[in-house]
């Protein structure tokens, strides 16, 4: 018997852009299904979610913009990896979409085969969640911050009680961190690792994901104790009193 | 502290500011009226003292008067800057916004050649595949090169006054490329009828072939864009009398405010309801429209029922004598 395909959910409305994207993701193995307009992909992924393993998402739509239906479908669902590709190329654009839940951002015109690298990272992330769900009963808690982080609920439980569900990207970049403590990992290593990016690209990517797990592991995010930025370096992951001490001492050297 | 910074920053808003002068204004003609009536009488009364003299009052009202129109031309020039600055406001926003459509209108047949570039690259494909890919390719070129002429031709309009030499067109042969270009790209989508054309033949006019192309096709496309999947596209065409003819462009589409049928062509403005349902484009292509058919000396009106009632655009021009 052949393994199921990936199902990806394609929303794009320029026909001839997404006969291209049918032609080659089907290529490359995947099952496509087809939308061309924001009302109908938002009824979709409300609805149906569960049948599809990422999304590849335009941002300008007739109906419902992309970041619409971003905000809809992460209402949903947490889990399911969004991949945005679009023509708005401005940073404010591609901050706005991966703070509303996009895992990663594609500007128009793209190369295809980073597109396909990128749809297939996305996915990677995805398998790993589901094979995480299925194997939960062996799974505890992971201490991460003050809290606790439960791979197979993909669920962080605060110190004060509260647990937020995290996005595969998040977590996968949670792990990053909590593999390498006390080490300051740079961006460029944080992008290869988490998102497969070539090294020289620029983006803010990270910082806008270091940013969100910020805001669910630490108390303040303007003053955070464990995930500490490190001007010019990058981030580090702290654990250890002294090497905190040391980077906040440089910080406000500086 | 926060929410007390924030209630500073309302108050540097230009409306408030602009309320806050006309207050202060309007206070200021008080106090000053006030000041300098009583002023006025103060010295009436000590010169009394001195004996009879002649009566100050009339000289007076001449300077109160001229102080009031200098403080109303004073009102009106605030008034003046500050519409003008509002309204340069909500051009550059417009503007803005219209940028990034445009960009957003360049990149995309840019990203669509590319892709099909880059496959005919990376997979071995059958020569019906091939062909169907180079096919698109060409399709979406050619729609990149309608957009840049579209932007270059505005730009050309509104900043210099170019004479090129009109010749006689066929008509019938203008509509049909632009039609063929609309109906090859929805024609399974849109309802699209001609109307008139057979009863028409030969129909001659004097213009700019590059120029009056771009008009139809913007006009095509405009329907395009404003009709829903299932909806009407009708291109009819109608003589009045020898030596005039009228072409319009009728859909069902959103449709077009009374107050706004006179805005669409503006440059930059989009309907209404256009923003509502992200309707992409540059919002160049009405108000160049407009443009070309008064550079050819004819008309072009927009009418509407209402919105969700559909438009028709009516374009006049004179027609040539085909014998002459």
């Amino acid at each position: 018997m052949l393994p199921l395909k990936e199902k990806i959910l394609l929303v794009e409305d320029e026909e001839h852009l997404a006969e291209g994207l049918i032609f080659n993701l089907t290529r490359e193995g995947f099952d496509i299904e087809h939308v061309a307009n924001g009302e109908e992909a938002a009824l979709l992924l409300t609805s149906r979610a569960q049948d599809f393993h990422a999304v590849v998402l335009d941002l300008m739509l007739p109906g419902l913009d992309g970041f619409q239906i971003l905000q809809q479908a992460r209402l949903v669902s947490r889990s399911i990896p969004i991949l945005v590709l679009s023509a708005r190329s401005t940073e404010a654009d591609k901050v706005r979409a991966l703070e509303l839940g996009a895992d990663d951002y594609v500007t128009k015109p793209f190369s295809l085969k980073e597109l396909i690298l990128r749809v297939r990272s996305i996915l990677k992330r995805s398998q790993w969640i589901r094979t995480s769900e299925a194997n939960s009963d062996k799974d505890g808690g992971l201490t991460f911050g003050d809290g606790q982080f439960h791979r197979g609920s993909m669920t962080y439980f605060r110190a004060d009680g509260e647990s937020i569900r995290i996005s595969p990207t998040e977590a996968s970049l949670l792990l990053i961190f909590h593999k390498k403590p006390n080490i300051i990992l740079s961006r460029q290593q944080l992008l290869k690792d988490v998102w497969q990016y070539e090294p020289g690209t620029a983006t803010r990517t990270v910082d806008v994901f270091v940013g969100k797990l910020r805001r669910i592991i630490e108390k303040s995010e303007a003053e955070p104790k464990h995930l500490i930025s490190v001007r010019g370096a990058g981030y580090a992951y702290v654990t250890d009193q002294d090497v905190r001490d040391n980077l906040q001492s440089n910080r406000s050297k500086k | 502290m926060l929410n007390a910074l924030k209630r500073f920053r309302i108050l540097l808003h230009p409306m408030v500011i602009f309320i806050i002068a006309q207050i202060s204004w309007a206070l200021l003609m008080v106090v000053w009226i006030r000041w300098y009536i009583s002023r006025t009488n103060e010295f009436e009364a000590l010169l009394e003292r001195f004996g009879p003299h002649p009566s100050l009052r009339a000289g007076q009202w001449i300077v109160l008067l001229e102080g009031c129109i200098l403080m109303g031309i004073l009102l009106i020039a605030l008034y003046v800057v500050f519409v003008n600055l509002r309204r340069q406001v909500r051009l550059n926003q417009m503007q803005d916004s219209i940028l990034s459509s445009i960009t957003h209108e360049l990149k995309t047949p840019i990203a669509s050649i590319r892709l099909y570039l880059e496959t005919l690259e990376m997979y071995e494909l059958s020569s019906e595949e091939r062909g169907r890919f180079l096919q698109r390719s060409l399709q979406e070129l050619s729609r990149l090169q309608s957009l840049v002429d579209r932007v270059l031709l505005s730009a050309q309009l509104r900043t210099t006054f170019k004479k090129p030499i009109p010749e006689r067109l066929d008509l019938n042969s203008l509509l049909m490329t632009s039609w063929q270009k609309m109906t090859e790209r929805v024609s399974d989508k849109r309802d699209c009828q001609l109307i008139g054309f057979d009863e028409c033949e030969s129909i001659q006019i004097l213009g700019i072939r590059a120029d009056l192309q771009i008009l139809f096709d913007n006009l095509l496309d405009n329907a395009v864009k404003y009709t829903k999947t299932g909806g009407k596209i009708w291109l009819k065409i109608f003589p009045h009398g020898p030596t005039k003819i009228e072409i319009v462009v009728t859909d069902d589409g959103i449709g077009i405010e009374k107050n706004q049928l006179k805005r669409v062509f503006q440059r930059f403005f989009r309907a209404e309801g256009a923003s509502k349902r992200h309707v992409t484009g540059s919002g160049l292509g009405l108000s160049l429209a407009y443009a070309i058919v008064k550079a050819h000396k004819g008309s072009l009106v927009a009418k509407s029922p209402g919105p969700e009632k559909g438009a028709s655009f009516h374009v006049t021009f004179k027609r040539e004598d085909p014998s002459s």
